[in-house]
């Protein structure tokens, strides 16, 4: 037999070398078992593979810490770095670095008219009630108050909280702000000066000028959700000593985006003083940035560096000033149809009333000089699908056509409903989206119109309207609806024309102009009779026509058909699919192969 | 004839454990801790587990062998039986029905005879039979194989010592 000199003996203590013991997994047995594998291989440990062994209870103990700590560190890699926190104050604390504040909870705030009837002036103070609405009580909140004479009215913005809401907070020595739900816009700081009291003003950075003297004060993030002020240091703003007296005002946000769209406010001002009229709904009421805005907000923040250059400056800056945005388009005057040259247009969505004038004035001190930003609503174009023929071969599949037709009805019942900024269609996703349903669909086809309405509010004593389609027209001689019009209106009246009557159309002509007129029966036929031409003009390339001499009286609608089944959504173009056309019967055609 | 440096490993099958004690071994140089084996270690981890709580061990909230759960360890007083057969059984109907036994009530050597078939799988299987003798002490006695062939009877007192 031979013998081994240099190794270990082959006794029951001579242990096994295995692979490694996996200890990077966090789960309890998955721990255990590793731990378990590897002693299987030590000869000695025959017997440990009994839970009331003594072993297995060490190796619990071992298991047990190997998580505690596999957690622990885990965790603790985790909360260092933005992308994988997971606890808010963490992500408060990174957001620091990149200078961002994580937006506090915001109030709804409604401008309202209000008017004194007394025999004597009226002061409204800040802090003071104006009206309340269902639970939310609604404060004005501006320095200095307002002064209502006999018989006057004035417009003050008020800011809707909960009972209470408003706060005067004497002294806090801390210089945290001891409410989570605080609305840091509302936040007034004073400080006391040879006894007085002196408003500072919020800084949010250092590098705009600010000097030792400056009274300003910097928001910064505290633990558990809590803003906390700071004072300058005698070089970016003046040194505040710690025994100076400071007071803080503030109002706590409301019950956030509920408060919204507000038109009914109950006077509590007394009884000669009258809400006279709600000049603006409440709106821009929201809740604090959760986890995911930080995450999102904060790198975006950084890269704007605070300063509006790019579209994605714009963007970062505006949906940092308005949090209930749904969806913004930016886009430069040049992108226009005219172009509009030292403009940058700004464009939301938000399901709720939002206050556009600060995200002007917010991105005006930030853009570059020479630049304008300016907001524009957004123009719906209610897209509605023809012929949409879905192919289907009942030889592929178990189902019958009526079951396929309710599985894409289905589908487009809760699809391609659009209605955000920059949500376009794209033939592939729709496409892949209903072939994917089942194995019988084989492909799917249909031709779409854009159509944009004029209310009767939005008719102009001008009688010129721009219609931006933003897409390419339809080729002439391959258009496939059913008046053969690249666009074509409603009919609508207008009284220019009194000899052939108040009601007319509008169609694309020739050369790229536009031509008003009637339809005329005669008979069995109908036609076309042309009343005038050139009332305005159009570009099938760029998407857009303006009727430049078209007095209509009435509201009405121009339909447009744009030559590619896929259309995208460009500045200001919202999508809304029409309403009605799921609800049609022949909406979906099931046809097969 | 082996060489006189050569360990001969007796690999006859049997059971080994630490000595929950970590006493040192006298057979050791090297300052192991003593081992148990065969049926001292199973004797060792039918008491580790008769004497183990419900969440007691890590991530096994339900490993329990129900003694400090269903006796009840008091002086043996007038009027009062605690240690003797019968009286000493305190089952928490709610836990038991829940947990155990569906809707049925259970003693507690049901409960631990339960515990070692589920926990101790050298013994399940095996003959375990508790009991509660006259003067209180719960007696396990469990016949088990140590092979095909061989069986070996091991009986265990838990009593209150103090």
């Amino acid at each position: 037999m031979a013998t081994d000199y240099t190794g270990l003996p082959s006794s029951t203590t001579a242990p096994v070398m295995l692979s490694n013991i996996e200890l990077s997994k966090l789960d309890f047995d998955d721990i255990k078992t590793s731990l378990k594998t590897y002693l299987k291989g030590q000869s000695l440990f025959t017997d440990y593979d009994f839970d009331g062994s003594a072993l297995s209870i060490l190796l619990d103990v071992l298991s047990y810490n190997t998580m505690y700590y596999s957690f622990y560190v885990n965790m603790v890699a985790n909360e260092m770095f933005l992308d994988t926190t997971t606890k808010g104050d963490n992500a408060a604390s990174l957001a620091k670095m990149l200078g961002y504040t994580p937006k506090s909870k915001r109030c709804s705030t409604a401008t309202l008219q209000v008017g004194n009837s007394g025999g004597t002036d009226y002061y409204i103070a800040l802090g003071d009630l104006v009206a309340t609405s269902a639970n939310t009580y609604w404060h004005y909140w501006t320095s200095g108050g307002v002064t209502l004479g006999t018989g006057t009215t004035a417009n003050i913005n008020v800011h809707g909280t909960k009972q209470g809401g408003a706060i005067s907070a004497p002294v806090v020595d801390s210089l945290v702000i001891p409410d989570t739900d605080v609305d840091t816009t509302t936040l007034k700081v004073y400080v006391t000066e040879s006894g007085l009291p002196v408003e500072y003003t919020r800084s949010s950075n250092i590098v705009s000028g600010l000097s030792g003297d400056d009274k300003i004060y910097f928001l910064d993030t505290a633990y558990d959700g809590y803003y906390k002020v700071k004072f300058g240091d005698g070089v970016f703003g003046k040194s505040v000593p710690s025994t100076s007296q400071t007071q803080l005002q503030y109002v706590r946000g409301g019950y956030g985006p509920a408060d919204n769209g507000i038109n009914n406010f109950t006077n509590v001002l007394g009884s000669n003083m009258n809400i006279l009229e709600v000049i603006t709904s409440s709106r821009g009421g929201a809740n604090p940035d959760t986890l995911a805005d930080i995450k999102f907000n904060a790198p975006a923040y950084f890269q704007s560096q605070n300063r509006a250059v790019t579209a994605l400056d714009y963007k970062s800056l505006a949906t940092q000033e308005l949090k209930t945005i749904s969806s913004l388009s930016v886009w430069g005057g040049e992108e226009s149809n005219p172009p509009k040259y030292g403009r940058v247009f700004i464009s939301t969505t938000s399901p709720t009333a939002i206050d556009t004038s600060s995200i002007v004035t917010t991105l005006k001190e930030k853009s570059v000089v020479s630049i304008l930003p300016e907001y524009v609503a957004p123009v719906t174009n209610s897209l509605m699908f023809h012929k949409f023929v879905v192919d289907y071969d009942r030889f592929a599949t178990n189902k019958s056509p009526s079951e396929l037709h309710t599985l894409v009805k289905g589908y487009m019942g809760s699809n391609f409903k659009f209605g955000l900024l920059g949500d376009g269609l794209k033939y592939e996703n729709i496409n892949t989206g209903i072939v994917n349903l089942d194995a019988g669909i084989v492909g799917m086809s249909y031709f779409l119109t854009l159509t944009q309405l004029i209310n009767m509010s939005d008719l102009k004593a001008s009688a010129s309207y721009l219609f931006d389609f933003g897409q390419a027209a339809a080729v002439p001689g391959n258009v496939k609806n059913s008046t053969g019009n690249i666009f074509y209106s409603s009919l609508f009246t207008h009284d220019d024309y009194p000899n052939d009557g108040q009601t007319f159309y509008i169609k694309n002509g020739s050369d790229g102009q536009v031509d008003l007129y009637q339809q005329v029966v005669d008979g069995d036929t109908t036609y076309n009779n042309i009343i005038a031409q050139g009332v305005g003009t159009y570009d099938s390339a760029k998407g857009f026509i303006y009727l430049r001499d078209v007095p209509a009286t009435s509201a009405f609608t121009v339909t447009y058909e744009p030559k590619s089944l896929n259309v995208a959504s460009k500045r200001n173009i919202l999508f809304l699919r029409d309403s009605t056309w799921l609800n049609s019967t022949d909406a979906i055609v099931m046809d097969e192969i | 004839m082996p060489h006189p440096e050569e360990i001969i490993t007796d690999r006859t099958p049997r059971y080994v454990d630490f000595d929950l004690n970590f006493k040192k071994s006298p057979l050791q140089e090297n300052g192991d801790i003593l081992l148990v084996t065969d049926a001292d270690a199973i004797e060792q981890s039918i008491k580790t587990l008769l004497l183990t709580n419900r969440y007691e061990r890590p991530f096994k909230p339900s490993m329990s062998g129900g003694s400090r759960e269903f006796l009840t360890f008091e002086p043996v007083g007038v009027g009062q039986g605690a240690m003797r057969k019968g009286s000493h059984i305190k089952p928490d109907e709610k836990y038991l029905k829940e947990n155990y036994y569906g809707g049925g009530y259970a003693s507690y050597t049901h409960h631990a005879e339960s515990a070692i078939n589920r926990f101790e799988p050298r013994a399940a299987g095996s003959n375990i039979k508790m009991e509660v003798d006259s003067r209180g002490q719960v007696i396990a006695n469990i016949i088990f194989k140590t092979s095909k062939t061989q069986t070996q009877e091991l009986s265990l007192v838990i009593q209150r010592d103090r």
